[in-house]
């Protein structure tokens, strides 16, 4: 066999520009009337060492073009799919930024955030009704009729003398007069006061925290602990203050301030330059309370917090009563 | 509560202490600082002597006046109408800045040389205290012509507003804050020192007579004076505007500020109300129709009622000549209880009365007569007539142990007694032993129990300085429905917000018209809202939509193009009974504009808003609505079917609405949140074998309503067939009132791939059932 025939198949298979031409190339190889049909044609006319010399070659050269067909072959697709990739390349920046998606309100977003924390601080959910009575709004949380601490809380009443209650605590006399003690309760949920401007609204939210256990298993300290790590897992790296208060349901009261988080505590307008924000109130729960729920020997906290002003402070969102306007402007910026 | 740093001082030395420390203090101890305001008068405003005083020869309103400044006399030019000769003023010279950036330059008032400007005590950046200049006098230090103004610590003073908590009566005035803020500090409260010398003056047995019934709850002290000339000096006049008091009466002022420094109730009465000129005044004092103690005056004239009001008439004023003052004090839960709900013209004293005053009546009197005999000309009658009352002694007994429980921790016995007696309780105790015997003084109303003895002891100690420790418990499986309710909640709003929907929350009221005027829910009226704050939100809200529908129209009119908004919220019936509802708007445009739908997205339609729901809501059905609300179009409204049970209705808006509102195409959908489901899957057993499917157009009545189909394919499919929907309806004249359905039924079996010849003959079989029954035919 001389060398040269061959060199030429295997330059016209390389040269070859596409599947087609590759295809016809494999025909006129190994077709009926190809080259190797001619060639084993030739070798019928052979005998001895010289047609078993021949047909050696003639299979070692068979192998030979199968290979470099299918090699080429295979590049021949890769340059397609190349291809093929190419056309329906993108210009990325063409994106159109403007979200489809939604988003939760802040205020929810910012309620689910305090529940699950006390929720894994191994805290029950517990709810109550919106329209409450006296007893549980008021009479039962240590605030008689005419005591002037009711003053702090404008009260929308209905005309049979049923209310919306003013905070989340009626709750926690409800759970109280159901459940038993040990409790570890929170009750997230609206509350109305009956003021509307700048910074009040008819209508905003609260939770409400409780734990009850035997007398001496519940301390203020216990309080100060929880509510540190609490507003750390809120706010970050906070410093947390306590300064005495007066709530009607608990004694000794306290709230809770945390330093400025926007001026780091240097002072500021939204810290009306003290430094620090108050944020929650808390204290142990007063005699009064457990008296009129007839628990007994027991001891106990209490925290309530507001989720707007929680809300207000992580999103820098300058006014209350953009809150209930459903307007995305706002909205559009929690997504 | 205002109080400032000088006017706290005359209580309490409080020297050295830096506003900054005292304002931490007062925090510290429970009375909240709201505010601080540091006033310091401006460089080059010095005391100046209105030499004398002449009209402008060019102005009517303005006057040229020569005034002595020290080392000059200064022309100035003064528009005051108060401004007289001989007059002590401030002086503003030249290159002076007061608030405001205004600066003070040589000027010419209509050909006349001013240097400089007399001041009014805003100017100055002090309160408000007349319609004129400011005119000084030595309350405030002693005046020396050219001094600096800002060298009189007394006007250069630290304001500190105060947030009391209700239970804080004893803190309603200045004496009561410096007396809680010196346990802080550890300083001694001044006294009022001397009585003046009234050793000459005629009893007031002789012109006064006093008379009590039994069963009185308040105790009175009165003490008499002739006035002749009652002046009100500069400082005081300036720290009743520092604390926003207004009274336009001379004598009002000087009775309003004794009571706000000491905290006891004063009146001051006119004599004539008692008798007549010159006779003796004959007070008597009884109970009224609600219980309360009332002053009756002549002919028996109910003239005030204690702690609450004080007829018009009876005030007296700076011109009357005999002057009665009283003092009083009752228990503030009496004035409270008795006085709530009743229309008694209350005037400012019932906010002191009912929180609890000063107990110590001579204390505000003295205060008072002292006061006026420094400045004023009144003549006072010596000694004074009373009405006491018992005061029942308040005693606690306390164990150290109990506070240690509840605080957390140990408090120091000695450091509890030091606490309470600096605070003025009595303390009683025996070493050994672990109790505490505490007596209340009369002026804490407010301490009634082992709890609030501890919170005087937190409050002291710092809660600061308590140390925190958790609080070590037995964990408790704390899943329980409210929490299920919780989790279900937040599943439905994050699919809300995935399918392009913005979480709202509105207030729970609607207006009552709206209710009307959209056919909802009304409120039984005997149940409805009895003090509504505005009439917009008069009633409960019966469907979240109608607050939902009025934010998407206010949205459209900011510009947008697609609003598409949804809220869980509470809802009442008429009944009044709460239940949770979730709520869908959407309106306008399905998508937002992009190169694949070339800047024109598609109008929501019923379809795609219903796949929307879908895709948060998981599966339901949707059944025709018969009946619709105001708010629904009656052509495109459904009951949505979950798990076979009616959870609520979608519709498209109602298009009167829609033009009310201003409102592109929008539709609503309204669910029980109840009604969602909410429990786990339970996966079946399913086909590991290829589907086939295959479609089928078919020429149905126009008219006839698809679920007619549905359920009868459904009746007669065989197991194989797995799935089958409507893909297309083909709508056009040459069908005449038919419109071409197309299926795509889609077959699959548990055991072998199914041949074409099987499928065509269930399809066949199929299709000879339908034709048989309704008499159409394939397309």
């Amino acid at each position: 066999m001389k060398g040269n025939p061959l060199k030429d198949i295997e330059n016209a298979i390389a040269a070859c520009m596409s599947l087609v031409e590759l295809e016809k190339m494999r025909v006129s190889l190994f077709g009926k009337k190809g080259y190797f049909a001619a060639q084993f044609e030739e070798l019928k006319k052979l005998d001895g060492d010289a047609k078993k010399e021949f047909a050696q070659n003639l299979n070692i050269n068979k192998e030979n073009f199968l290979e470099r067909l299918n090699e080429k072959k295979s590049a021949l697709e890769a340059v397609m799919i190349e291809e093929q990739m190419r056309k329906s390349s993108v210009d990325v920046t063409l994106f159109n930024q403007e979200s489809a998606a939604g988003a939760l309100h802040p205020v929810m977003d910012t309620m689910d955030k305090i529940i699950e924390y006390f929720v894994s601080m191994n805290f029950s959910i517990e709810e109550g009704p919106l329209v409450e009575d006296d007893f549980h709004n008021f009479e039962a949380l240590n605030l008689p009729k005419y005591h002037p601490a009711r003053d702090m809380q404008d009260t929308f009443y209905f005309k049979d003398s049923m209310l919306l209650r003013t905070h989340t605590s009626p709750v926690q006399i409800r759970t109280m007069l159901k459940q038993s003690a040990p409790i570890r309760m929170i009750c997230p949920g609206a509350v109305f006061r009956r003021d509307f401007d700048i910074t009040h609204t008819p209508m905003f939210h609260q939770v409400e925290g409780l734990v009850v256990d035997k007398t001496g298993k519940v301390s203020f300290a216990n309080l100060k602990f929880i509510l540190e790590d609490f507003l750390k897992y809120m706010f970050g790296d906070v410093k947390v203050r306590f300064r005495p208060s007066f709530f009607p349901f608990t004694e000794p009261s306290a709230e809770a301030d945390i330093s400025c988080i926007f001026c780091k505590g240097e002072g500021c307008r939204v810290c009306s330059h003290t430094g620090w924000l108050e944020v929650l109130g808390c204290g142990v729960v007063d005699p009064n309370v457990f008296k009129a729920v007839g628990y007994k020997d027991v001891s106990g906290y209490a925290f309530g917090l507001g989720v707007e002003r929680f809300a207000m402070l992580l999103h820098q969102i300058p006014d209350l009563r953009s809150l209930f306007e459903g307007d995305l402007r706002l909205l559009e910026q929690f997504r | 509560m205002i109080v400032t740093k000088q006017w706290l001082n005359e209580w309490i030395d409080l020297g050295a202490i830096d506003t900054d420390k005292i304002s931490i203090a007062l925090n510290a101890i429970g009375l909240e600082v709201d505010g601080l305001t540091k006033i310091r008068i401006p460089a080059h405003v010095v005391v100046g002597k209105v030499v004398s005083c002449e009209k402008h020869p060019n102005a009517d309103k303005l006057n040229v006046c020569q005034v002595d400044v020290g080392e000059s006399v200064q022309q100035i030019v003064c528009g005051a109408k108060n401004v007289a000769a001989d007059q002590m003023v401030a002086v503003a010279l030249i290159d002076a800045v007061l608030p405001g950036n205004l600066k003070i330059k040589k000027a010419k008032l209509r050909d006349v040389e001013s240097c400089g400007m007399i001041c009014s005590s805003t100017e100055l950046g002090l309160p408000k205290i007349n319609d004129g200049i400011m005119i000084l006098d030595e309350s405030i230090g002693k005046l020396e012509l050219g001094k600096p103004l800002c060298e009189y610590p007394l006007i250069n003073d630290d304001v500190i507003e105060i947030g009391l908590t209700p239970n804080r009566g004893d803190c309603q005035s200045v004496y009561g804050v410096a007396r809680d803020l010196s346990v802080y500090f550890d300083l001694e409260v001044k006294t009022l020192g001397h009585k003046e010398e009234e050793e000459n003056q005629p009893g007031v047995g002789r012109v006064l007579h006093l008379h009590g019934s039994e069963a009185l709850d308040g105790s009175y002290m009165y003490k008499v004076f002739d006035n002749k000339e009652i002046q009100v000096p500069l400082i005081i006049q300036l720290r009743l505007g520092f604390a926003e008091i207004d009274n336009s009466c001379l004598l009002g002022k000087l009775i309003d500020y004794s009571t706000y420094v000491t905290g006891v109730l004063l009146r001051a009465y006119n004599q004539s109300c008692f008798g007549a000129k010159d006779e003796k005044a004959k007070i008597a004092i009884a109970k009224d129709e609600n219980g309360l103690d009332a002053i009756y005056g002549l002919g028996g004239q109910q003239v005030a009622i204690t702690g609450v009001a004080q007829m018009a008439e009876c005030k007296a004023t700076a011109l009357d000549e005999r002057i009665i003052v009283e003092a009083n004090y009752t228990h503030p839960e009496i004035i409270a209880s008795r006085s709530a709900n009743k229309k008694l013209g209350a005037d400012k004293h019932l906010y002191r009365s009912s929180r609890g005053s000063e107990p110590h009546l001579a204390f505000g009197l003295n205060y008072f007569f002292k006061m006026l005999l420094k400045r004023s000309k009144i003549m006072p009658y010596a000694d004074s007539q009373q009405i006491t009352q018992d005061f029942e002694e308040k005693l606690i007994n306390i164990h150290q142990s109990d506070l240690t429980q509840m605080i957390g921790e140990e408090i120091p016995k000695n450091k509890i007694i030091k606490i309470l007696k600096h605070l003025g309780f009595g303390v009683n105790f025996a070493f050994e032993q672990d109790v505490i015997n505490v007596k209340v003084p009369q002026f804490r109303s407010d301490v009634l129990n082992m709890q609030d003895i501890c919170e005087e002891i937190v409050r002291i100690v710092g809660i600061d300085n308590i140390t925190s420790k958790p609080y070590v418990f037995a964990e408790k499986l704390k899943i329980n429905q409210p929490y299920l309710n919780f989790k279900k909640r937040q599943k439905y709003r994050h699919r809300a917000v995935s399918a392009g929907f913005f979480e709202t929350l509105h207030f729970v009221f609607d207006d009552c018209e709206n209710a009307k005027k959209f056919h909802l829910p009304l409120l039984n009226e005997a149940l409805e809202v009895a003090n509504p704050i505005t009439s917009e939100l008069n009633t409960l809200r019966s469907s979240l939509l109608p607050n939902i529908l009025s934010a998407v129209s206010n949205n459209l009119k900011f510009g947008k193009k697609r609003v598409a908004l949804f809220e869980v919220g509470s809802v009442f019936d008429s009944e009044r009974n709460e239940s949770k509802k979730i709520a869908f708007v959407f309106s306008g445009e399905n998508g937002i504009p992009e190169i694949a739908n070339h800047g024109k997205p598609t109008e929501i339609d019923f379809f795609a808003f219903a796949s929307k729901i879908q895709s948060i809501l998981g599966n339901f059905t949707l059944q025709p609505l018969k009946e619709v609300n105001g708010l629904c179009s009656p052509y495109e409204a459904a009951i949505v079917m979950i798990d076979s049970v009616e959870a609520g209705y979608m519709a498209r808006v109602n298009v009167q609405v829609e033009k009310e509102l201003d409102l592109d195409r929008t539709y609503i959908c309204e669910l029980d949140f109840d009604a969602l489901s909410y429990q786990r899957k339970i996966a079946k057993e399913y086909s590991k074998l290829p589907s086939s499917s295959r479609d089928l157009s078919l020429l149905v009545d126009a008219k006839m309503q698809y679920s007619e189909l549905e359920s009868f394919i459904a009746s007669i499919a065989p197991t194989a067939l797995v799935k089958f929907a409507v893909i297309d309806r083909y709508v056009h004249e040459s069908l005449g009132d038919k419109v071409s359905l197309t299926l795509k039924l889609q077959f699959q079996s548990m055991e072998k791939t199914f041949e074409e010849e099987e499928i065509a003959s269930m399809v066949e079989a199929l299709l000879s059932n339908i034709q048989e029954k309704f008499g159409i035919t394939i397309r």
